[in-house]
């Protein structure tokens, strides 16, 4: 699969009409940017000039494993029928574990039985909602004439009273090296200017993004949704967060595959996602930068500690 | 102000930092200091034993005061500061038994649980360190130094030739009179410095400076360093509010303060 | 912390780098020669620990969950069920995070991140992450036989100083308990406390408390044959029930093991920062 910011070149990763959002033809203005400007100083220390602030976004409706459905349309916790969301997951050959309730003897409460079950339908939805922003803003770049583009920052809104839709947002600024031939594909960094004058100094390139997302659907038996009566530790939530992140990071390393010796600079966010009632989404999203040596490294020295007369 | 009496340890604190002490003579220690600031506590010459504290719940009530009048509220006064010595005299004699020559890092926090009305923990913790090289660097009154100083701030002071004697504080908790409804209404609508206000904020700052400084002048101290003035109302409304100062009283080790030439350096970061 | 290879000026690793050249790199397909690393680490980190010998290997994770139910009767009495669910729950994500780091055939684990959730009110869910590395000077580290590999929350830079420095990292220790107290004791209800006095009671049983948490977790380094216990973070949580008014206590930190040498220089220098904050000339609040 294309990662992040690679893929069929500019402008292919939509479709859309990209004239149709200029009213009038673009001018030529002072590069905008959000750089602070230490950042801005630590680009023009490695020769790079900032060439304009670049963004890409995408709304996408969000489609759900379970029923096949457009979530939004989806009944709610209690009353979804664990036999076909159980067994779609088990034949779609993705990680699925059920959870029986915690309490001696037999409770014959629906709230008491819970399950995990991977929801790769929608982390699918999350993961190209995220690639086709960032696709965008790479073709900004391209527009623009940048060799690559610094700083990229993802976010993800849900949209008000459309149930099941989000905004995808990525954004970043554009960077050229004067002098330098113009590059097919800019290369994108989550890194900042600062650590991106770093990365450089200390011989190595950015060549690209790497990101994964994994989501696990959590219906929590009663240990799990923190039921008073029974109490202890709980293997459901650990279990949840382990695949969501395993799966994250697989994807991470898969789409940089190819692209360096390696990833840094991975943010990582977690959270419960959402939400059904008791039932949640556990999502793992990671976002780096796959870099490549551009020179080999001179001896290293130790460096030397300081202690700074701070006011 | 009147010293607070020796005070007896809880037996569990007792236990903790004598259990410490391995049969070999060794001893392990911990300590809130962060690694930099642990670094250079060793850099310094000291071996950090162990972390130290005290605290103590303390009941604060609000003292009948004339509403029309700018004063002190001696009790509460007293208390705020019989609170805090209870902590740190505590802390001080953890450090004892581990038989220290100082404290650093000391932070004094007050803690609002929703126990009874005003009820506040008062806690003083702090890591009691020991020099390496065996001289006692204990003060006038014979007890550990103590200091809120960090690692960083503590290796500097020792590199200028200074060394801390102890932590100093005074405070003053001062009822700031409500205007009458008459002058209130006689300067609405003009700009005007409300001349009882101003005298009653400088009488507050000035008596726990002034207290501050005594105690220092207790320890024999040639200066106080890394004053701070705080200022709050805790939990007893807008009119009712704490003046504390609080410093590190440190005396001279040498004649010259004099310390290698710093390199001037401007970083990048953000 | 500048990475000085000149007199008195920081740049890059040999002069100012030549970007062009790193642009030029990207233009010519890479070639894999071996199997890509996976880290959260900045470039900064891994230079840092490269100098102390270790490389990144790939990102770990760990996670433990675990509830409870307040079961105090009197004022003072610890609640254990409350303070064992988290020490279970955090020692489950330690486990899980070094099983993850031996598959790998690492060592240990620099610059993690702990994360404590707590929801609902009565569940605790502890997750752990960061990357796993191998080699390095942090071998005979203490407790490594019997505890495996290492777990630090330790910066890389904090790390790199005290390998530096002699000492070696053993990892997180950890300490918990829980105290229950009434909302007041018979003699305030009674209103027979006067204003402005200590509650010994109420004192007595928190330094308990707190004591019980410190111990443990100098229990726990003592049985690394650790050295000491640096960068303990105290904290201490109110925490409301259905019955009673509670606090819980934490105290968590890194067991370190000085090394044969005792502590080696690292002979600071003093730096004048000419960076001033912007100042505020009208402060309110």
């Amino acid at each position: 699969m294309a990662g992040p910011g690679q893929g069929a070149g500019p402008g292919q990763g939509a479709g859309l009409d990209r004239g149709a959002f200029r009213a009038t033809p673009r001018v030529r203005h002072a590069p905008t940017s959000d750089l602070s400007v230490a950042e801005a100083a630590a680009l023009r220390r490695v020769g790079l000039s900032p060439v304009g602030f670049v963004m890409g976004s995408a709304v996408m409706q969000l489609a759900s494993t379970i029923t096949g459905n457009v979530y939004g349309g989806m009944a709610m916790s209690g009353g979804i029928g664990w036999g076909g969301l159980l067994s779609s997951a088990r034949a779609s050959g993705s990680y699925v574990e059920s959870y029986p309730c915690a309490h001696f003897g037999f409770v014959a409460n629906a709230e008491h039985y819970g399950f995990n079950a991977e929801n790769t339908v929608l982390a699918a939805s999350l993961f190209e909602g995220y690639r086709l922003a960032l696709s965008r803003l790479q073709d900004e770049a391209v527009g623009l004439g940048a060799h690559g583009v610094v700083g990229v920052k993802l976010s993800f809104e849900h949209m008000i009273g459309a149930a099941g839709t989000a905004t995808f947002l990525a954004t970043g600024t554009a960077i050229l090296h004067p002098g330098s031939a113009p590059l097919a594909s800019p290369f994108l960094t989550n890194a900042s200017g600062q650590n991106f004058e770093r990365l450089i100094g200390l011989g190595y390139v950015p060549a690209g993004l790497a990101m994964g997302v994994g989501v696990v659907y959590v219906q929590p038996n009663c240990l799990a949704r923190g039921d008073l009566t029974v109490v202890g530790p709980n293997a459901q939530i650990p279990a949840a967060v382990g695949v969501a992140r395993g799966r994250a990071r697989q994807q991470l390393a898969s789409t940089a595959h190819g692209m360096g010796e390696g990833v840094v600079h991975t943010e990582w966010s977690d959270r419960r996602f959402i939400r059904y009632g008791e039932s949640w989404n556990q999502l793992a999203l990671a976002l780096g930068t796959a870099v490549r040596r551009y020179k080999t490294e001179a001896e290293p020295r130790p460096p030397r500690a300081i202690v700074s007369l701070r006011p | 102000m009147t010293d607070v009496p020796q005070q007896q340890l809880p037996a569990d604190a007792l236990r903790r930092l004598r259990e410490t002490e391995e049969p070999g003579g060794g001893r392990l220690f911990t300590s809130d200091l962060t690694v930099n600031e642990f670094l250079l506590v060793e850099e310094a010459g000291f071996t950090p034993l162990g972390l130290v504290m005290g605290s103590s719940i303390y009941q604060i009530g609000l003292q009948t005061r004339r509403w029309s009048q700018s004063t002190e509220l001696e009790k509460l006064t007293q208390a705020m500061y019989t609170a805090r010595e209870l902590a740190m005299t505590r802390m001080e004699e953890e450090a004892d038994v581990l038989s220290a020559d100082g404290i650093v890092g000391v932070r004094l926090d007050v803690n609002y649980y929703e126990w009874g009305r005003s009820t506040a923990e008062f806690i003083a913790v702090g890591t009691a360190v020991k020099s390496k090289d065996g001289t006692s660097w204990r003060n006038a009154e014979g007890k550990p130094f103590t200091s809120d100083l960090s690692g960083q701030d503590f290796w500097t002071l020792l590199q200028a030739g200074f060394a801390p004697l102890g932590l100093v504080l005074g405070t003053c908790v001062y009822h700031v009179a409500h205007r009458t409804l008459l002058s209130t209404m006689a300067s609405t609508g003009r700009a005007t410095e409300l001349p009882n206000f101003t005298q009653a904020l400088y009488d507050a700052r000035e008596r726990a400076m002034a207290r501050m400084e005594e105690e220092a002048a207790r320890l024999q101290a040639h200066g106080i360093v890394g004053v701070q003035l705080v200022e709050k109302s805790h939990m007893w409304g807008s009119h009712t509010i704490e003046f504390l100062a609080i410093g590190t009283g440190v005396r001279s080790l040498r004649d010259d303060h004099v310390i290698s030439p710093p390199v001037p350096v401007i970083t990048m970061d953000r | 912390m500048t990475r000085d290879m000149g007199p008195g000026v920081a740049t890059g690793a040999s002069g100012l780098p030549d970007i062009g050249v790193a642009l030029e790199a990207l233009r010519t397909p890479f070639r894999p020669d071996g199997q890509a690393f996976v880290s959260d680490l900045t470039v900064g980190e891994l230079i840092l620990l490269e100098e102390i010998g270790y490389r990144p290997v790939e990102i770990v994770t760990g996670a433990g969950s675990a509830s409870w139910f307040a079961q105090f009767t009197t004022a003072g009495t610890e609640a254990k069920t409350w303070g064992g669910a988290i020490a279970s729950a955090i020692a489950e994500a330690r486990a899980g995070i070094a099983s993850e780091v031996s598959q790998r055939g690492a060592d240990g684990v620099v610059a993690m991140r702990l994360e404590l959730e707590r929801e609902p009110a009565n569940q605790l869910t502890c997750t752990m992450l960061g990357t796993a590395v191998r080699g390095g000077r942090n071998a005979g580290h203490p407790g490594s036989a019997a505890r495996g590999p290492f777990t630090t929350t330790l910066s890389a830079r904090e790390f790199h100083m005290l390998i530096r420095a002699g000492y070696r990292a053993a990892g997180i220790v950890l300490g918990v308990s829980v105290v229950g107290f009434s909302a007041r004791s018979a003699s305030q209800s009674l209103g027979l406390v006067r204003d402005n006095v200590e509650l010994e009671g109420q004192t007595t049983a928190l330094y308990s408390a707190r004591e019980e948490a410190m111990e443990m977790m100098a229990r726990e380094a003592a049985s690394l044959g650790a050295d000491g216990v640096v960068a303990v973070q105290l904290s201490e949580r109110p925490v409301n029930t259905m019955l009673t008014h509670a606090v819980e206590l934490m105290a968590i930190g890194t067991a370190v093991h000085r090394g044969p040498k005792g502590h080696e220089s690292l002979d600071p220098h003093l730096q004048l920062a000419l960076d001033d904050p912007a100042a505020e000339v009208f402060t309110s609040g």
